[in-house]
């Protein structure tokens, strides 16, 4: 059904349903203002091209006066704010008066800095000459806010932001210490259990895992091993030729992807891929509350989410170490066999008498401590993470930044312990 | 007939007066039809209440008409204005007319209050810095907030307290259109009907014309001038509250009849 409401004049009156036929009785006779304004003012359309801001004080009277003309919205009084500064600045003979006559659009922002020029407050407001149908209202509503404005904070000195920030960071520091040793414990305690009964352990989970951070890192890490143990060939024979002892890039190659890159290589790529998505997957889990239902549940998610975690990746980090070391040894003799024309056979019989199977468990050996690192930091930092978005960024970063600190850490640890073995 | 019986859409309301003109809205996912055949006009400086079953498209409805999801179907003209013409200087125009709260607030979470207040201000005017900054504390103050809050982010702020921020920063430029999704959900009674109180004395001091969707029958009764429902893809029903409910059918008699609709309007 349609009704045929404005064909006729005295749209206004009729009109009037539409808004001033509310509820409460104050309503009622409250005229529709906003449209009245409208209609004085942009008949054409509301793109009408703003108005100029223009201001002057009439100080030929008995009182100063401030006249203003033109549109007084936020588009506009961006040109005029520095002027209007210096009659805000006085400290005496501010006007009191203003004359709105001239005044056609006026928006809050507007409002706002005529009142802020003209000496007003709520106790004792300025008076108002001239017609204006929103401008009365508009200045009082906004003469309420005024003086909480300009309280501006003063800004903190840069030295003491920077005193602030690093003593900040260094409670930070220590805090996250402790924290990383608790979780540690916790985890051990957990993966104690895990072990003692392993029906608890979840193993569709863990298995999950073990696809994602582990199989799925497959290629990655066996290309980059690869071409790291091109390089320290070339490096070797570079370096080895000068002393005419060239053949001795084997041995080179043996040792540093052995005992040394194939099992770092593995770690920092797992630090980067798989330490982010334990944080983000786990951090963002946190922000939805399913961990709160989780263990409303009854359910721990030590034992949901980070003994699953643990498991997969001490089980595949020594596999993808494996992998790194075939694909590093497999990369420096292709480049050994080509530049040096020493054969295969000579290749991996120099490789068995002169590196042997120790470097091999030398390099093993780290992979269970690296792959614990990764798994820990990475959920603990997702575990940390807080209901907004900044934090899961920043707990991302310090997960991927702390595990690649640790590993390069634990990994010099290694080489003295090694050292002192004599191995 | 008085123009008060008019249950379903007035379309014949001269441009000037209309807010927001919709006409022949097709909303369609796949196979989904939200909406079809929608006509809607929304009056200058009223408050439209856009009431309607989980699932009826309020939100899409109002993503259509903020230019964010272009509807299947149908002409959206917003002051006179086609949302949809690909004009972008005319889209800019548009975009700083209306201010929008979406339903969780959607501040910027790495942002202040203050800043985020700012965003729209350096975007969309040349403001000097300082008297930005003065605008944007206005706004802060005039949205209910206490001035300490300027420099939190929104993650230390309580859910009402992020919903006044979100108004602030919606009405930053003073626009001519408010547009809230469910501004009221997840407040306790007594913080949502502050809010409500507010938005009707900005409403005032502004001159807005609101676009609200909501589920709160309360905000309907103390908020809305006019009701707007939409089911089976369009508005089945448009009026002052009162006289929808006298006449409602279907739905609506439901949504009003129930123990919570006879609870909130007695």
């Amino acid at each position: 059904m349609r009704v045929s409401l404005f064909s006729n004049k005295g749209l206004a009156s009729k009109l009037d349903f539409a808004s001033a036929r509310v509820h409460n009785d104050s309503k009622l006779n409250a005229p529709p203002l906003h449209w009245v304004a409208k209609q004085d003012f942009s008949q054409e359309g509301p793109f009408l091209p703003d108005q100029e801001a223009q201001f002057e004080v009439d100080r030929s009277g008995p009182a100063p006066i401030l006249r203003v003309t033109g549109d007084w919205t936020i588009h506009t009084i961006g040109a005029i704010d520095a002027d209007l500064r210096l009659i805000r600045d006085l400290d005496t003979d501010r006007p009191a008066i203003v004359d709105v006559s001239g005044l056609m659009d006026l928006d809050t922002a507007g409002a706002y800095v005529i009142e802020k020029a003209l000496l007003s407050s709520v106790e004792q407001p300025a008076q108002m000459i001239g017609k204006h149908p929103v401008a009365g209202r508009m200045l009082a509503e906004v003469r309420k806010f005024t003086a909480g404005c300009d309280a501006l904070p003063e800004p903190v000195p840069l030295w003491r932001q920077l005193l602030g920030r690093m003593g900040r960071a260094m409670v930070q520091i220590y805090d996250e210490l402790i924290d990383t040793v608790g979780f540690f414990g916790e985890t051990v305690v957990a993966c104690g259990k895990a072990i003692a009964n392993p029906s608890r352990v979840r193993w569709l989970p863990t298995f999950a895992v073990a696809e994602s951070a582990g199989l799925n890192a497959v290629p990655i890490v066996m290309t980059l091993s690869f071409f790291i143990g091109a390089v320290i060939a070339f490096l070797g024979k570079t370096i080895l030729q000068d002393f005419g002892a060239s053949v001795f890039t084997i041995e080179l190659v043996g040792f540093a992807v052995l005992r040394e890159f194939g099992v770092l290589i593995t770690a920092i790529i797992l630090a980067g891929r798989s330490d982010s998505s334990f944080t983000a997957q786990i951090g963002s889990m946190k922000m939805t509350q399913e961990i709160d239902a989780m263990r409303i549940l009854g359910m721990s998610p030590m034992e949901m989410l980070v003994v699953p975690r643990v498991i997969a990746l001490l089980v595949m980090f020594p596999i993808l170490t494996f992998l790194a070391m075939i694909a590093g040894i497999a990369g420096g003799a292709i480049v050994t066999m080509l530049t040096l024309d020493i054969s295969p056979t000579l290749f991996f019989n120099r490789l068995n008498d002169n590196v042997g199977v120790d470097q091999f468990w030398a390099g093993m050996g780290k992979a269970p401590v690296f792959a614990f690192i990764i798994a820990i930091i990475g959920c603990r930092q997702g575990l940390n993470v807080e209901s907004d978005v900044i934090s899961l960024g920043q707990r991302t970063t310090a997960s991927v930044v702390q595990a690649l600190f640790m590993v390069i850490v634990v990994e010099a640890v290694f080489a003295l312990i090694y050292m002192e073995l004599g191995i | 007939m008085n123009p008060a019986d008019a249950l379903t859409p007035i379309l014949d309301i001269p441009d000037e007066h209309v807010a927001i003109r919709l006409r022949g809205i097709a909303n369609r996912f796949g196979h989904v039809v939200i909406h079809e055949h929608l006509d809607l006009d929304v009056l200058r400086g009223e408050t439209i209440g856009i009431v309607g079953g989980s699932g009826t498209g309020k939100s899409v409805l109002m993503r259509a008409i903020i230019g964010l999801r272009p509807p299947s179907e149908g002409k959206v003209m917003v002051l006179g204005h086609d949302v949809w013409s690909n004009n972008p200087a005319e889209r800019k125009a548009l975009d700083a007319r209306w201010g929008v709260m979406f339903q969780d607030g959607a501040l910027f979470s790495n942002l202040t209050v203050r800043e985020n207040v700012l965003v729209p201000l350096t975007e969309h005017t040349d403001l000097p810095p300082k008297l930005a900054l003065e605008i944007a504390d206005l706004k802060i103050l005039m949205a209910g907030l206490p001035p300490s809050s300027a420099d939190k982010l929104p993650a230390e702020l309580s859910g009402g307290m992020r919903k006044r921020a979100a108004l602030a920063r919606a009405i930053a430029l003073d626009p001519d259109i408010l547009f809230l999704d469910e501004p009221t959900a997840g407040l306790d009674p007594i913080t949502a009907g502050k809010f409500d109180a507010l938005v009707n004395e900005l409403k005032e001091t502004l001159g807005l014309t609101v676009f609200l969707i909501t589920h709160d029958l309360d905000t309907l009764r103390d908020a809305c001038d006019r009701v707007a429902a939409l089911a089976e893809g369009k508005v089945i029903a448009i009026g002052p509250l009162d006289h929808l409910r006298e006449h409602a059918t279907g739905w609506l008699s439901e949504y009003f009849g129930g123990p919570r609709g006879r609870a909130a309007l007695g």
